[in-house]
């Protein structure tokens, strides 16, 4: 018999323990197949591992770099298009990709609605246009759904300047 | 509720892939990854001695702010296991050169000018429900009541 991780007790656990005896017990009549048996978190720490598998170390390189860039996800939700505007406050932010996931609207009108809903001054996305890049993307591709040259670029703007950050959020 | 599955192919891929990217900078140093966590990823956690009885309010407990290597300790939804199990391939990546920071975000509230909240997210659902049944939950601390009460 598999043992799964239990119910919650209520919504935020307060009363689990992780070493609750009525799931980490093992019914002796059945023979152990796997150590999963006795795991309840058997199915996260694969996860982690499968995903952690085979990093390719950074290899420093001697790029002289100036400017900043940001990569954003999530900015049409509703930490990112707060984190966005502020990003567009900034006067030396060089370049803001916005990596969005394809959709039908696009990019920039559910931008817009976001900004609105929230109160915020959108006129800022007309004004810093040239510092927003719409970017679509396809988190779950190896090369983010990205043409190669786009990739390098995001990964080295211009192999000139510096991107200091990606930010990313998901809900 | 969706389980920890349904989030491997986009959300917990697309970390791994945000990662990678940030690795492949020819750059002196790869830019940083800053990845919103959420409490969710930690609100189980016991303190370091875990104590069968001792709720999760006391001092002891407090979440402390560095990487934690114990999946007990989230949530035990699809979505709070995502975040966990992000925040450790992220921990995992630093001795691959990663630069990054994890914020665990907790519940947000609606902005402070307009007051918009998304309709979807907890906070706002827990106060429709209240007004729907007139009933609060037993498990919101009474010091919240007032303060529920005060938004209605």
């Amino acid at each position: 018999m598999r043992h799964q991780a239990p119910p919650s007790s209520s919504h935020f656990g307060w009363k689990k323990t992780r070493f609750d005896p009525l799931y980490t017990m093992h019914d002796i009549s059945e023979p152990l197949t796997s150590i999963s048996d006795l795991d309840p978190y058997q199915h996260i720490r694969s996860s982690i591992a499968e995903y952690s598998a085979n990093f390719l170390p950074h290899q420093p390189g001697s790029h002289l770099v100036q400017g900043k860039y940001v990569a954003l996800s999530g900015a049409t939700g509703n930490v990112g298009a707060s984190m966005l505007d502020i990003l567009l406050r900034m006067d030396d932010i060089t370049k803001v990709y916005l990596l969005n996931r394809r959709s039908k609207e696009s990019a920039k009108a559910s931008l817009t609605k976001t900004f609105m809903a929230k109160g915020l001054d959108r006129r800022i996305l007309e004004e810093r246009d040239a510092v927003i890049d719409y970017l679509v993307v396809d988190f779950s591709k190896k090369d983010l759904g990205l043409e190669p040259n786009l990739y390098s670029e995001v990964s080295s703007p211009s192999l000139l300047r510096f991107s200091i950050a990606y930010l990313f959020y998901f809900s | 509720m969706s389980d920890l599955d349904s989030f491997k192919s986009t959300h917990i891929a697309g970390v791994r892939h945000l990662i990678d990217l940030a690795l492949s900078s020819p750059q002196a140093q790869p830019p940083r990854l800053s990845f919103l966590s959420t409490i969710g990823a930690a609100i189980l956690y016991q303190g370091p001695c875990a104590d069968f009885d001792v709720g999760i309010r006391g001092t002891q407990n407090l979440v402390p702010e560095c990487p934690i290597d114990d999946p007990s300790m989230a949530l035990d939804i699809g979505y709070g296991e995502s975040k966990y199990v992000s925040e450790r391939i992220i921990v995992n990546a630093l001795k691959a050169g990663l630069r990054a920071t994890v914020i665990r975000v907790g519940q947000l509230s609606g902005m402070s000018t307009s007051g918009e909240w998304p309709s979807n997210e907890y906070g706002i659902i827990l106060l429709k429900s209240v007004l729907e049944l007139g009933l609060l939950p037993e498990d919101v601390p009474v010091s919240q009541h007032c303060f529920i009460f005060k938004v209605l």
